[in-house]
């Protein structure tokens, strides 16, 4: 029996273990490979432990003031978006799921319709670009994602798990509907909340799209765009002998890839464990007896 | 209920009919240039400013460092006359065709924008986004006509009518091979001046260079068996409008295109069966289909020949290749044959400005760019800052002197008259480029200006394209066995080729007809 315990542990542990060295290798290889010398990728390609280390492609990287701004303009949208987003995705998907409120349907099925139907790129960008005037903005990064339909339905069927008697007794207390919101249902839900937080700031960190888009002013470029410049034109310009890019060094187009794949994960890696610990459940057991 | 219906409908009537008059508003000249209609150098001579005007420009690549020292002096240069500040986007190279469709189908002012046939150009002529140019350029091109060949605006014309300036500083593209000179000269053989020396070279590196593939080329066009098209000097197989490879093709100069698939060329038999042997005896790189950066890999110093674009050695491979192999050394082959009128061009160009109809500055765009054909203006924005960026060498070469201002005319404003030589190149690829920059060194394709609609035969575009890319490389790189490579190819391509190629005739028929 404990014979049997033990083995199955073990096949367990060296399950896991082969998975967390699957997972780990192609990230310890981006990591090691981003300090490789650009030569020593070139020659021998990307290995466990690369023969030559140079930092130039950090100092590629760091060399021009764009890097900060971008990081700059990032962060912003992020932490407004996200914020914003939020607040106000979880207002809506509490309206949506209150049993009482007047038009919950309407705003369901509105908010369900634009699930399915979309209004196709161009009348979204005139919409963005002319209409509202928001080319160049950082507003123009920030304002279509405020709410995600999908995110706002699973805060919906959240809500519908908290049971109304909470709402009632709250009412009871003399609470009106903004304080039972912010000071009764939001702190039930954040397990919920940071489920949805940690995908709103991923969506803002890592978009490049409606930058792409929206945005032509390079100081209000985030930082996925910058990657993506750097990168495709970096191949580009070997490619169709940009003249005279490089002088003493060749470019290292290869090392700058990796380089900017660990600088852009560097922050929001850590949003992972911050948010964690509110993914339990079971908060809401107890609230109502009898 | 009744009333608001009669509202609705003509609230939308109105809300058509401005729309439509905003359309037709935009097409037509909405700004009206000064009497005085100064084109460039006479307007510095009355020395009277226009109204200041800020020309948006769409290209892609990357903001040179230098770029607002350059801009802040040709504004200046531009102050007393055009009075033009310049608004350059620069959109990643991955996006641009997205971005560009966007912008211009949702109208956005654009005033310069750059395109070409190989992107998105053709649809956007279709889609009408783009001013015909010719009666602008008349009136206020007069330098942007002079700094090119006529042959090379005839050539580029898509139903009678420019729609894009050509941006090009050469009437025929050159092609080579790169080679590894140091193992040429390693393994004491003369400079290669055939192809068969070429091959010899080859199997001498396979037989004492281990480690060291002798050749590698690459995918599509430049697959060794249709890469050497570019040196059939005597029956000229070239590619067409319809496709990047040769299955359909141009042959002397008949006005006829010819079908790989139909009737298979003896000479193309030959080259694909020499790969193929080339192949088996390891010559060529066994994963050729395989490898993705085949330029990466010769700077890697894992390859002797590679083939490329261009004559000449690419600065990147040269430099990249001496830090990873020292003491390397590269030299560029080409079998080009510069007899004059030897070679046939259809002068088409790959790189177009365009003037969007929603443009409010159309005569004012035409204007700078009639400006930026002056050679003190030419050389400010292709080369940067003199003394700066890069230093003259002679008439018509310069030297780069710092990385700051990445060369990039063919976005905007390149031209075959003030294009300078990079000075690092040696005196045979100077002369092959000075060569092939003047357009009577050509004998005309018959077929100059035809442009290809694939429309009619879109389905079997997208059909026969997807079973080319499953043979094409393998076949013409010697990776499969020729002959039922050509068989298994013939029989699931055969009758939709048949069918573009008819299409295509058809179309050439009717514009020699003209």
């Amino acid at each position: 029996m404990v014979n049997s315990d033990r083995l199955f542990s073990g096949i367990v542990y060296a399950f896991i273990g082969l998975f967390v060295l699957f997972c780990g290798v192609p990230f310890w290889m981006v990591v090691i490979n981003s300090i490789a010398s650009e030569s020593s990728l070139q020659t021998s390609g990307y290995m466990l432990f690369p023969a030559e280390f140079s930092s130039y492609a950090y100092e590629y990287l760091f060399q021009g003031r764009q890097l900060w701004s971008s990081y700059g303009v990032t962060v912003v949208i992020t932490v407004i978006g996200t914020i914003l987003a939020i607040f106000l995705t979880s207002t809506l998907a509490y309206v949506m799921a209150h049993r009482k409120a007047k038009y919950g349907r309407v705003l369901s099925f509105m908010t369900y319709f634009t699930m399915i139907f979309g209004s196709g790129m161009v009348g979204f960008y005139m919409l963005v670009a002319i209409w509202l005037g928001l080319k160049d903005t950082l507003w123009a990064m920030i304002l279509p994602y405020l709410i995600n339909p999908f995110f706002a339905f699973i805060l919906v069927a959240f809500y519908r798990t908290i049971p109304y008697e909470v709402n009632e007794a709250a009412k009871i207390d003399g609470a009106n509907e903004i304080a039972t919101f912010f000071r009764i249902i939001w702190p039930m839900t954040v397990p919920a909340l940071a489920t949805i937080t940690l995908f709103y700031a991923l969506q803002y960190w890592n978009d490049w799209y409606l930058a792409i888009m929206f945005v032509d002013d390079y100081h209000l470029h985030p930082l996925q765009i910058m990657i993506r410049q750097l990168i495709a034109n970096m191949n580009m310009q070997s490619y169709l002998q940009g003249g005279t890019v490089s002088f003493d060094k060749p470019l290292p187009v290869k090392g700058v890839q990796l380089a900017t794949v660990c600088l852009t994960i560097g922050p929001i890696v850590f949003l992972y464990p911050f948010v964690q610990k509110y993914f339990v459940k079971g908060l809401t057991i107890g609230a109502v007896k009898g | 209920m009744r009333k608001n219906k009669w509202f609705a409908g003509l609230a939308s009537l109105i809300v058509l009919t401005t729309t439509l008059a905003a359309c037709s508003g935009s097409s037509g000249k909405t700004e009206t240039p000064a009497p005085s209609a100064p084109s460039g150098s006479t307007a510095g001579e009355t020395g009277k400013a226009l109204d200041p005007v800020t020309l948006k420009i769409m290209m892609w690549g990357n903001r040179p460092a230098d770029f607002d020292k350059v801009l802040a002096e040709a504004e200046s240069r531009m102050k007393d006359t055009l009075n033009v500040k310049l608004d350059v986007v620069f959109v990643p190279v991955s996006d641009i065709v997205q971005k560009s469709q966007m912008a211009l189908a949702s109208g956005e002012e654009i005033d310069l924008i750059w395109d070409s046939p190989l992107v998105s150009m053709n649809s956007n002529i279709a889609s009408g986004y783009y001013e015909p140019l010719d009666e602008l350029l008349a009136q206020y091109g007069p330098n942007i006509l002079a700094t090119r060949p006529a042959e090379m605006f005839e050539g580029n014309k898509v139903n009678g009518k420019t729609y894009g300036i050509p941006l090009g500083a050469s009437q025929y593209f050159g092609y080579t091979y790169l080679v590894r000179q140091d193992i040429r000269e390693k393994l004491g053989i003369g400079p290669i001046k055939t192809y068969d020396e070429l091959v010899q070279f080859a199997y001498a590196v396979k037989q004492k260079e281990a480690g060291l593939v002798p050749m590698l080329p690459s995918t599509s066009f430049f697959s060794e068996a249709s890469f050497r098209s570019r040196f059939d000097q005597d029956t000229q197989i070239r590619r067409t409008q319809a496709m990047s490879t040769i299955m359909l093709y141009y042959k002397n100069n008949d006005g006829i295109v010819y079908n790989l698939l139909d009737e298979m060329e003896p000479t193309v038999w030959d080259w694909i069966v020499n790969a193929r042997r080339m192949y088996q005896d390891g010559v060529i790189h066994p994963d050729v289909l395989a490898v993705k950066d085949y330029e990466g890999e010769f700077s890697g110093g894992k390859a002797a020949i590679i083939p490329v674009n261009d004559f000449g050695v690419k600065d990147n491979i040269q430099q990249a290749l001496a830090k990873n192999v020292p003491g390397s050394k590269v030299e560029a082959v080409t079998f080009f044959d510069s007899t004059p009128k030897k070679n046939i061009t259809n002068f088409s160009q790959w790189n177009f400005i365009s003037i969007p109809v929603t443009s409010k500055h159309k005569e004012r765009a035409i204007q700078f760019l009639n400006w930026t054909q002056e050679k003190d203006n030419y050389d400010l924005l292709a080369y940067g800052l003199k003394g700066k960026n890069w230093e003259a060498i002679g008439e018509d070469k310069y030297k780069p002197l710092d990385a700051d201002y990445a060369w990039f005319p063919y976005l905007w404003i390149w031209n075959p008259t003030f294009e300078r030589f990079d000075a690092s190149q040696t005196d045979e690829v100077v002369e092959l480029n000075r060569f092939i920059k003047e357009a009577d060194n050509f004998e005309k394709d018959i077929l100059t200006g035809f442009q290809f609609d694939s429309q009619p035969v879109l389905n079997e575009m997208t059909k026969y394209k997807t079973i080319e890319d499953k043979y094409y490389a393998a076949l013409f790189n010697g990776v499969m066995d020729s002959q039922t490579g050509y068989d298994n190819f013939k029989s699931e391509a055969g009758p939709t080729l048949k069918k573009i190629q008819q299409e295509m005739q058809k179309q050439i028929d009717a514009f020699l007809k003209r």
